[in-house]
């Protein structure tokens, strides 16, 4: 592959061996006047994520703009890892993802597409009919499909022998799919960078918080400030059914609950408020976990929620109960939040009936 | 802790003991990677059911069968990183195989059938799960396949390639759906397209026609076409009226002239084309030669009345998305019936008969006591017995107290 196809996906293993092979260091990147442009586009990807058009294609003619191009994909992971925040790392996995879309769609060579593909795990076999692009293995499309839609369930597709046939803008979709999934495992693994970083950005960081805060609140906003029982999942309903029954939660369900409510936006006090509605909750013994898991001590490592995938391998999900937004999503998070837009407004007083019995009732 | 034991539970106990004593026979070999599974068991007469308990060696396993004779024994589908822990996540989930489950509770009809009918029904629909979805659409062959007689009223599929292990339920749920036909969306295999029109010069339409995939299309479009064939011929067999009826109920306003145009579309339907047919592109495809009026009664009722409950596979949904089952333990005795778990070839499926082949116990004569009225047959023996005391062969001894339909005298 020549640089200006590496340029255009940076992710694919060929393109970090290329920037391994022509020498180049992390530390030059951040602080050599000659790599500007490379730490100006990388700025620039962090926050096209979090604007509505996303990421901005570029076209790189040159040698040159493609390798600021190429380069502009690691600094910005460089940022992302300082800025260490699990919403931002979604919605920049998704930007990404939907510019390598609209880029394989307008390439001319298909066997861009196949190489492309291919390198983010999508292992294409050549098609054995005339009017598909290729075939894949029934368990890899299985892994990639996007979840919403009918037309991506396994019984609408061409299944045969175990490979489902596809078009190039099936293709495509998995492809972008893939990387998605990829990044947000990679980008979360991330170590904090160390002073670099900060140095290297010491306007653009603060910058990126700010909008980044910025969404945030709106994010926030949806929640309406309190948080809605009604609007919970049912695998939370459960779990805080359980709590207040005094059942014995397995350790995952516990640890999720309070993840979800953190990530509502309640900190360590607010949550260790929320349990105290439970008759006899031992506060303390709670208190140390709940302010673990909020990272409010030990480390300072704000645990994500699981998301229904890990629900359902701990056996958290109660999979009987999984109503018609349960498919929709793949994370509790997006649960309460598409269930929270069809709600009425919070009524100002606070309802008649005990959080417990509201709980046992929707759930 | 213990409930009190029935005198029937002791007989059944020490005759299940017995026969794991006499059965050296390895059944955990066909469980892989041993020491990675839970095993689950339930004891004649005791309510609880003993789980979370890991087996080291098989040996642990075969004593602990002759010791304490489970009428139930289990194992899970899921392999753990130990599997002595209580909570999930303590135990360490590394993965399960996929599960296909068909009891006779899956098939439609088998609920008003004596117990060997039921049996000989929920192993054709079984053969055809295997054959049609497990092996030929989703590809798997059959040394990546367990096969078992459950030892009940059913069968499992059970599916060890390594690929399959890593599935997560929602993975796995999609595959079940792919078995069972839910969420078929009709519109993504077969679409109208204008071949022919009608009439002539300035007064010339489009008439639809409807191409559909082949009848050797893999996976559901095969089984969509034979469906559309068996739904037209169905509809085409109607007497006029109600063929009128079924057509004026689906359509408002539809002329008599329109009707009779439609009808003779039916009755003019070349089984052949709608097979197949060759088109210039070279894809074979089959041509449904019916006004549009048809095709959108087709596509309202082709799913739920027609193509699903006659192409489908059944399944038990819940425990293919499982990714923790616990299932029979092959080469068990199962506690309400006293035949075995077998494991089976599938060339040996078809001439397998559970109440002859399945059978642990042998002929010896057990006199007991009928409870309630039953009919049994097994081993060859066959026998409708009223309440009062009778004498039997010991297989059909131990299946009627399994019932509890009898205890030992």
């Amino acid at each position: 592959m020549d640089v200006q196809l590496l340029a255009r996906y940076p992710y694919v293993p060929l393109a970090r061996e290329y920037v391994k092979a022509q020498g180049y260091q992390l530390g030059d990147l951040l602080v050599d006047a000659a790599f500007e442009r490379v730490r100006r586009r990388a700025v620039q990807r962090v926050k096209g994520s979090m604007e509505r058009d996303g990421i901005a294609d570029v076209a790189a003619a040159t040698e040159a703009e493609s390798e600021v191009e190429l380069l502009s994909y690691p600094v910005a992971r460089l940022l992302l890892a300082e800025l260490h925040d699990p919403y931002l790392t979604s919605r920049y996995a998704v930007a990404e993802s939907k510019l390598l879309n609209e880029r394989l769609s307008s390439e001319q060579d298909d066997r861009v597409v196949w190489t492309v593909a291919t390198a983010l795990g999508v292992p294409l076999e050549a098609a054995s009919d005339t009017e598909s692009f290729a075939r894949l293995h029934f368990l890899d499309f299985l892994r990639h499909a996007p979840g919403r839609d009918p037309s991506w369930k396994l019984v609408n597709q061409r299944l045969s022998a175990g490979f489902v046939s596809l078009d190039r803008a099936r293709v495509v979709r998995l492809t972008e799919q893939a990387l998605k999934d990829r990044l947000e495992d990679e980008v979360a693994e991330l170590e904090r960078p160390g002073r670099e970083v900060a140095k290297a950005f010491p306007k653009e960081l603060p910058e990126l918080t700010t909008i980044l805060a910025a969404h945030r609140a709106r994010f926030a906003q949806d929640t309406s400030g309190e948080v809605r029982i009604e609007a919970f999942p049912p695998c939370m309903k459960a779990i805080w059914g359980g709590i207040q029954a005094h059942v014995n939660i397995p350790h995952m369900g516990r640890f999720a609950i309070v993840t979800f409510l953190h990530k509502l936006g309640m900190d360590s006090e607010a949550v260790l408020k929320f349990f105290s509605q439970v008759p006899d909750f031992d506060v303390n013994k709670s208190r140390y976990q709940i302010e673990h898991i909020t990272g409010k001590i030990g480390g300072g490592t704000e645990y994500s929620t699981p998301g229904c995938s890990t629900m359902q391998t701990y056996g958290i999900c109660p999979l009987e109960q999984r109503d018609e937004v349960c498919f929709s999503i793949t994370h509790p998070l997006n649960y309460y939040r598409k269930r929270l837009r069809t709600l009425p407004p919070a009524k100002p007083s606070p309802p008649a009936t005990p959080p417990a019995q509201e709980a046992a009732n929707a759930g | 802790m213990q409930d009190e034991l029935r005198p029937q539970d002791v007989w059944l106990s020490e005759r299940f003991a017995d026969y794991y004593r006499r059965n050296p026979t390895p059944m955990p070999a066909v469980v892989e990677r041993f020491r990675e599974r839970e095993f689950g068991f339930l004891f004649h007469g005791q309510k609880f059911f003993l789980r979370h308990v890991g087996m080291p060696t098989p040996r642990e396993l075969r004593q602990f069968m002759i010791q304490r004779a489970p009428a139930h024994a289990y194992y899970s589908t899921a392999f753990y990183q130990d599997p002595n822990a209580k909570t999930m996540v303590e135990k360490g989930w590394r993965g399960a195989e996929l599960i296909f489950d068909l009891d006779a509770d899956h098939v439609p009809g088998a609920e008003k059938l004596g117990y060997r009918a039921q049996l000989e029904k929920v192993k054709d629909h079984f053969l055809r799960l295997v054959e049609d979805f497990v092996m030929r659409d989703f590809g798997f062959a059959e040394k990546d396949l367990l096969l078992t007689f459950s030892g009940g009223r059913g069968y499992h599929c059970h599916v060890l390639h390594g690929r399959a292990l890593g599935l997560n339920s929602a993975e796995r749920r999609e595959i079940v759906d792919f078995v069972t036909g839910t969420g078929l969306q009709l519109n993504a295999f077969i679409r109208p397209m204008t071949l022919r029109t009608k009439g002539f010069g300035r007064f010339q339409k489009a008439d639809n026609t409807v191409v559909i995939p082949a009848d050797d299309e893999p996976g559901w479009g095969g089984r969509i076409n034979e469906a559309i064939r068996l739904h037209l011929a169905a509809l085409k067999a109607l007497p006029a009226e109600k063929k009128d009826d079924v057509l004026r109920m689906n359509f408002n306003g539809i002329t008599k002239a329109r009707l009779l145009t439609l009808q003779k579309d039916l009755d003019h339907l070349d089984e052949d084309r709608i097979r197949g047919v060759r088109f210039p592109d070279g894809t074979r495809r089959g041509i449904v030669d019916v006004g549009v009026e048809i095709y959108k009664y087709m596509e309202r009722t082709l799913t739920f009345d027609t193509l699903v409950p006659l192409a489908k596979g059944e399944t038990d949904e819940p425990v293919t998305s499982d990714v923790k089952r616990l299932i029979r333990l092959p080469g068990s005795l199962h506690g309400k019936s006293g035949l075995r778990v077998v494991t089976l070839d599938l060339d040996d499926i078809r001439g397998f008969d559970p109440l002859a082949d399945a059978v642990a116990f042998g002929t010896e004569p057990i006199r007991i006591r009928v409870e309630k009225p039953a009919n049994v047959d097994v081993a060859g023996f066959q026998a409708d017995l009223p309440v009062g005391e009778a004498t039997v062969p010991e297989a059909a001894a131990v299946m009627l107290m399994c019932r509890g339909a009898a205890v030992p005298i």
